[in-house]
């Protein structure tokens, strides 16, 4: 036996290589849960503060790395991928294709629903996926339970319907329809017909808000609170009409795309827009947001689909060939693209980018007007003039749902309870911003360091020596005079010292002061005799 | 958190033990009438846990019995079925409940051959683990199994570690008088593969769920055979990516020389789903060894998984059982996470100013103004108050009704103090009088003794030459010290004081012993000194002389070095015993003298009854009220108390009453849930988080105050105002270094006398 312990022992001063990977990987995924880096305690002079600022510090750290772990092992499913092998290309895979492999639960989900009639539909899925609702252009409303396909309601409204969309849950929806805009409860009951806004070209719900955002067809962009029915907003874009209109998930800011290849994004609180950008030279044609809000893509009717980073506003990829009616992030961040019948899902497998996955044509003449990911499932929902279809894309849904966040089997107790507790939790209008994680931090004092007189005079010194001692070029013949070059040294000695304008400013200034009598030169002639004379 | 496992392991070996495991979260056991009719005795089980990324390790290990007459202990049943819980325990901490290895070992050829035989002992380790088996740590490195267990004169050991790349098992057996003989195997991952024969679930068994794995009854009578499951949470499609066998270890067929039967059941995970595998290995086996090599491995190409998930995996079975609870802490799906906190922080401040009720009632009886009050330590419900008229009174606080009446004094009583044991109540008073109680046994029917006011007679009645102002008795001993004129120490059982000690003219006014050291005693007295008595010694150890008056004193009783002064200037100043020439922090709040202190037995907080009509609470450390409590009906307080289980504070007031307040103004009370109690912690954790913005400072801070406090403090601040701005002008324009501020810890204080 004491052979055996001491080889026990001896087996555990060694640490596996496969140990080691589970470190870097939790590590990794630690990052995630931290959000971001900690505070920099060294600066901070209270020894009190610091200590417990340190103590909570250590405890974000735990709970980090109790949620990786949990994410390591407890989660109950992981996520669905495609995979090929030698020269198989994942977009080469038919629908078909994998409908073989796939088990029968999954195979469900691939479908076309024809109807032709009323087309073409718009679609939303509710936050946890399990409920669809389309409405057809011709005015077919339809809400339908994903989970076992079931009709819950459909209601015929015999006007246009331009836009659809859920309220917090599936028992309220919302549908943009030729005059006004109407709210429905689940059994087609009209609740509100919505007359203050107009005629609606798009809807969006913002979700932790309970605002109603719509861009209407003379541009105006309103927030309306569905949970009092104020109008919270009613903001005049002055960009003309737009039919493109998304809502970032990150912060609620919503984007309106505009026919001159503008993109906007809005706040509530404020009548101008908080970022205007030149995205494409021609019309834009959709946005779309990645879930983390960092990522945004547009696509232009010059056949570009660009993708956007938020940080920086800053270009990351253009995808050349093709625009796109309608575009898509899946919750993992895979972008679909529908153009006329051709359904192509973009994804960034490698990190550099995206590039195609998957694609799906569906049949010739069918029109795609709308395409989004079910939540929470590995599937996209295809909106088309002749009714909707679903297809697998495998990989584009997060395999595990929060049963307090979205919850696909939700009872109707449980909705009953998450309805008042997001009621409680809502958040009012102004925490609408374009970096949300800046509510209950300390905003930087405005007082900005200044520098000194002395500094700003040395560095002036700095710039004039720099500017004298630069060398200059020998020129042709005539432009070589020695006066010319001295006229040239002073101009950029000249150049030099406006970089520092502040500090000639103030001092014309306080000459000012002093003197008295330039100040009366610089009136207009008609109250010149009112200047005092000395 | 709860994952809902059910893995059914139903082994049937040959036509004499059917062995049946149900292994379940919600609940476990063992089909009783198969144990009952075949009598297995199920003598060791035993859970052995790996942490490697992909695997638990379970052992289990069962000795038939063959006595059929003896009677399945119920023991076993208990013990097998704890060890099935801890099971899952570390199941669900440890693992993605997707990997599972787990290895069945039977031993009947040992019990067949050498008689009634089971596993005499096991070796350390095992037994450890099977003490230690609601420990979390695995007392082995992960990915090792150390199992060993000896039969007579056979050592058996099995020691298996997982890693990605291999499996080594090891055999030990002493079955040779030459030692141990040490068997290594090295199996390569993609070896140890699967091999799909009966698919036991859903369409092929008949609509079970598929997580419940059963074994064909003739599995066993064909000698060896291999079983794939499927586990992908669907019924209808089980489609094993790789079909394989090779020998699993050198392990299995060692003990198969030995003549021993191990079922290995091994949870797999290949690329595409989650495949169980059931390797059953029978002493026959022998002559398939070379079966075994020969399966090889086929592949299929296409690599697809999608998310599917079965309605009956998300959903409760019976409308009994709780609702699945599943939870994904990803931050991607809470968007905008840190406003809704900064929302929940808000409504969390609102909510608790809105159940701020912190009255609770108010004790009437007394015919004068209430003078003191004292805390029986030995009964938590228990109070005396005693009053102006000498009236003294014990107070059921449950129901807020006299228990006992103590006719008292002839004037006044000003001290009341209980022995650590909760016998004996001393009082004294203005009549000259120290008066010795017995405190009558609280009983188990507490209406008995609240509807009846019996009245007591003193046990004993010391007299002295001086009126006396207070009481207080020693901890854990049986001496009190009162104080008057001087300060005299008695013992219970003399009539004359044990100890006195003078001190100038003044005579004292609150004595107070130490609850760390039972001979040291604070004490105040009427020319402003604070000090510090060791009883051994004939004189004051160390004495502090204020600007004014201190009132009362009390001792931290987690920091017994500390105690805190109520002062007639209306501020508290808290002092460190050993080091007196500045206090460690000036309480600042009331805006009249502070009549009584008392700390919470938590020692971070303690109570203040001011002559201003008010009741404050302090934190310990820190220079303002968290709490101010008043009624338009309290008079001046001139005695508080915390309860000893710091949830209450009494207060007596001028107006004879006695009033009783929750420390915590909006805590419930009662019994709370457990779910009611996290919501509690989160509300106050959000609130701490966020308690330094403006909005929830604002609320979280703000108390109404009776218009004199209010008229008060707006005039005291203006009062300090002007003589720091004044102090401060002084300052500017004298020479640097003449005037010099002194701080507020020092400022009350003239100096230290040793």
């Amino acid at each position: 036996m004491e052979v055996a312990l001491e080889d026990n022992n001896l087996m555990e001063k060694v640490l596996p290589p496969d140990e080691q990977e589970i470190d870097v990987e939790l590590e990794a995924k630690e990052k995630k849960y931290l959000r971001g880096e900690g505070a920099n305690l060294e600066s901070l002079k209270d020894k009190k503060l610091k200590t417990q600022l340190a103590s909570r510090e250590k405890l974000y750290g735990k709970s980090a790395k109790a949620a990786a772990k949990i994410e390591k092992w407890l989660l109950p499913a992981s996520a669905g991928y495609l995979e090929t092998e030698g020269l198989e290309k994942t977009w080469r895979i038919k629908q078909t294709d994998i409908a073989k492999e796939v088990d029968l639960l999954s195979s469900r989900n691939q479908y076309d629903i024809v109807l032709p009639d009323f087309g073409p539909y718009k679609l939303d899925f509710t936050a946890s996926g399990r409920h669809m609702l389309a409405g057809g252009r011709k005015g077919h409303l339809a809400l339908v339970d994903m989970m076992n396909m079931n009709l819950i309601k459909e209601i015929h409204v015999r006007e246009t319907v331009r836009d659809v969309a859920f309220l917090h849950n599936d028992q309220f929806f919302a549908a943009a329809q030729k005059k006004y805009s109407y709210i429905y409860a689940r059994d087609g009951t009209e609740l509100h017909c919505l007359k203050e806004r107009g005629p609606v070209a798009r809807l969006r719900f913002l979700k932790n808000h309970f605002l109603l955002a719509s861009v209407n067809k003379i541009g105006q962009l309103h927030y309306q609170d569905v949970t009092y029915g104020d109008m919270v907003a009613s903001i005049r874009t002055g960009k003309g009409r737009t039919d493109v209109m998304e809502v970032n998930p990150y912060n609620g800011v919503v984007a309106l795309g505009h026919s001159g290849g503008t993109v906007t994004m809005w706040k509530p609180t404020s009548q101008a827009p908080l970022v205007q950008m030149q995205c494409h030279p021609g019309p834009v044609s959709a946005v779309a947001f990645h879930p983390n809000g960092h990522l945004m893509a547009t696509s232009g009717k010059e056949r570009k689909v660009k993708i956007w980073d938020l940080r920086k506003f800053e270009e990351v990829q253009t995808i050349h060939g093709f625009h796109a009616k309608t575009l898509s992030f899946s919750q993992k961040g895979l972008l679909a693209a529908g153009t006329g019948s051709f359904v192509q899902v973009l994804g960034d497998s490698s990190g550099g980018g995206h590039s195609r996955y998957m694609s799906h044509p569906m049949v010739k003449g069918y029109q795609v007007e709308k395409v989004m990911f079910r939540p929470y499932e590995d599937v996209l929902g295809i909106g088309h003039s002749m009714g909707w279809s679903s297809v697998l894309i495998p990989g584009s849904g997060e395999p595990n749902f929060d049963s307090w966040v979205a919850n696909p089997f939700e009872t109707s107790k449980q909705r009953r309870e998450k309805e008042v507790h997001l009621l409680l939790d809502k958040l009012p209008p102004e925490t609408i911003m374009l970096d949300p994680s800046k509510i209950g931090a300390m905003r930087p004092s405005r007082r900005k360091e200044k520098p000194t007189r002395g500094e700003i005079e040395a560095e002036k010194e700095v710039a004039i020596e720099a500017a004298k001692s630069v060398e200059m070029k020998k020129k042709t013949k005539g432009r070589n005079k020695p006066s010319k070059r001295t006229k040239k040294k002073k101009e950029l000695v000249e150049n030099a010292k406006k970089t520092f304008p502040e500090l000639e400013e103030k001092n014309i200034a306080g000459k000012k002061r002093r003197i008295g009598e330039d100040a009366a030169a610089e009136l207009p002639t008609s109250l010149k005799r009112f200047a005092r004379k000395n | 958190m709860q994952t809902y496992t059910k893995v059914f392991l139903c082994g049937t070996w040959g036509q004499y033990y059917p062995v049946t495991f149900c292994i379940s979260s919600t609940y476990f056991r063992f089909k009783r009438h198969v144990f009952s009719s075949q009598c297995l005795f199920p003598s060791r089980g035993e859970i052995v846990s790996s942490w490697t990324n992909s695997l638990v390790v379970i052992y289990w290990f069962i000795a038939p019995v063959w006595d059929l007459d003896q009677i399945f202990d119920e023991s076993s049943f208990s013990l097998i079925g704890e060890s099935i819980t801890s099971l899952i325990v570390e199941y669900h901490l440890r693992t993605n409940r997707t990997w599972m290895f787990c290895v069945v070992g039977v031993f009947p050829w040992l019990v067949r051959h050498d008689s009634l035989l089971s596993p005499i002992s096991s070796s350390k380790e095992s037994l450890v683990l099977w003490n230690k088996r609601r420990n979390l740590k695995p007392p082995w490195l992960w990915g090792l199994i150390w199992t060993s267990y000896s039969f007579k004169n056979l050592i058996w050991t099995i020691v298996s570690s997982l890693r990605q790349g291999d499996w080594v098992t090891s055999l030990l057996d002493n079955r040779r008088k030459d030692g141990l003989v040490m068997r290594r195997h090295v199996v390569e991952d993609d070896e140890i593969a699967t091999k799909h024969v009966i698919s036991c679930s859903g369409s092929v068994w008949n609509g079970q769920r598929c997580n419940r794995w059963i074994v064909p009854p003739d599995l066993l009578s064909d000698e060896w055979c291999w079983i794939t499951m499927d586990d992908s949470q669907t019924q209808d499609h089980i489609r094993p990516r790789t079909t394989t066998i090779e020998n699993v270890s050198e392990s299995v067929y060692s003990a198969i020389e030995l003549g021993s039967i191990v079922l290995l059941f091994l949870y797999h995970h290949v690329q595409l789903k989650n495949v169980f595998v059931v390797c059953f290995y029978s002493a026959h086996l022998k002559q398939h060894k070379s079966k075994l090599h020969h399966l090889s491995k086929t592949s299929q190409s296409l690599g697809i998984k999608t998310i599917s998930r079965s309605v009956d995996e998300f959903t409760r079975e019976r409308s009994q059982d709780l609702q699945r609870v599943f939870h994904n802490f990803d931050p991607s799906l809470r968007p905008m996470e840190k406003a809704v906190e900064y929302q929940r922080a808000l409504t969390a401040a609102k909510l608790e100013k809105i159940f701020a009720r912190p009255f609770v009632g108010a004790m009437d009886g007394h015919r004068d103004g209430i003078s003191c009050m004292a805390k029986n330590p030995n009964y938590l419900k228990g109070i005396f108050s005693a009053s102006m008229d000498g009236d003294i009174r014990l107070w059921d606080i449950a129901t807020r009704r006299t228990v006992c009446q103590f006719p008292g004094h002839q004037g006044a009583v000003r001290g009341l103090t209980v022995s650590t044991d909760g016998n004996v109540l001393v009082s004294c008073g203005t009549d000259c009088n120290v008066r010795l109680w017995s405190v009558p046994r609280p009983s188990l029917e507490d209406s008995d003794l609240s509807s009846e006011k019996s009245t007591e007679v003193p046990s004993a009645v010391y007299t002295c030459k001086n009126a006396l102002l207070a009481v207080d008795h020693q901890f854990e001993g049986d001496l009190f010290a009162t104080a008057g004129a001087q300060l005299d120490i008695w013992n219970h059982n003399r009539s004359q004081p044990v100890q006195s000690f003078t001190s100038g003219s003044h005579s004292v006014i609150s004595v107070r012993f130490n609850p760390g050291e039972p001979d040291i005693l604070a004490t105040s007295s009427g020319d402003n000194h604070i000090s510090i008595y060791d009883i051994r010694m004939s004189s004051a150890a160390r004495k502090i002389l204020m600007r004014t008056k201190t009132n009362s004193i009390a001792w931290n009783p987690m920091e017994p070095m500390n105690f805190t002064a109520a002062n007639e200037d209306g501020n508290c100043y808290s002092f460190d015993g050993r080091k007196n020439e500045e206090a460690k922090c000036v309480h600042k709040d009331h805006v009249s003298a502070v009549m009584d202190i008392d700390f919470s037995p938590t020692g971070r907080e303690f109570v203040t009854g001011s002559y201003d009509r008010s009741v404050r609470i302090f934190p310990y450390n820190g220079g303002h009220s968290r709490e101010i409590y008043h009624t338009k009906r309290m008079q001046r307080v001139f005695c508080v108390k915390y309860s000893s289980d710091a949830t209450y504070v009494i207060s007596g007031s001028d107006d004879t009453n006695l009033r009783l307040w929750k420390a915590k103004a909006s805590e419930q009370l009662g019994v709370i849930l457990p779910r009611e109690q996290k919501k509690h912690e989160y509300n106050e954790a959000v609130k701490n988080r966020y308690k330094h913005l403006p909005e929830i400072k604002r609320i979280v801070r703000h108390r109404h105050l009776p218009k004199p406090i209010y008229k008060a403090k707006a005039e005291s601040r203006a009062m300090n105002d002007a003589k720091r701005r004044k102090d401060e002008r002084r300052k500017a324009h004298s020479a640097p270094g003449t005037v010099v501020t002194e701080s507020h810890r020092t400022r009350r204080i003239i100096k230290e006398v040793e």
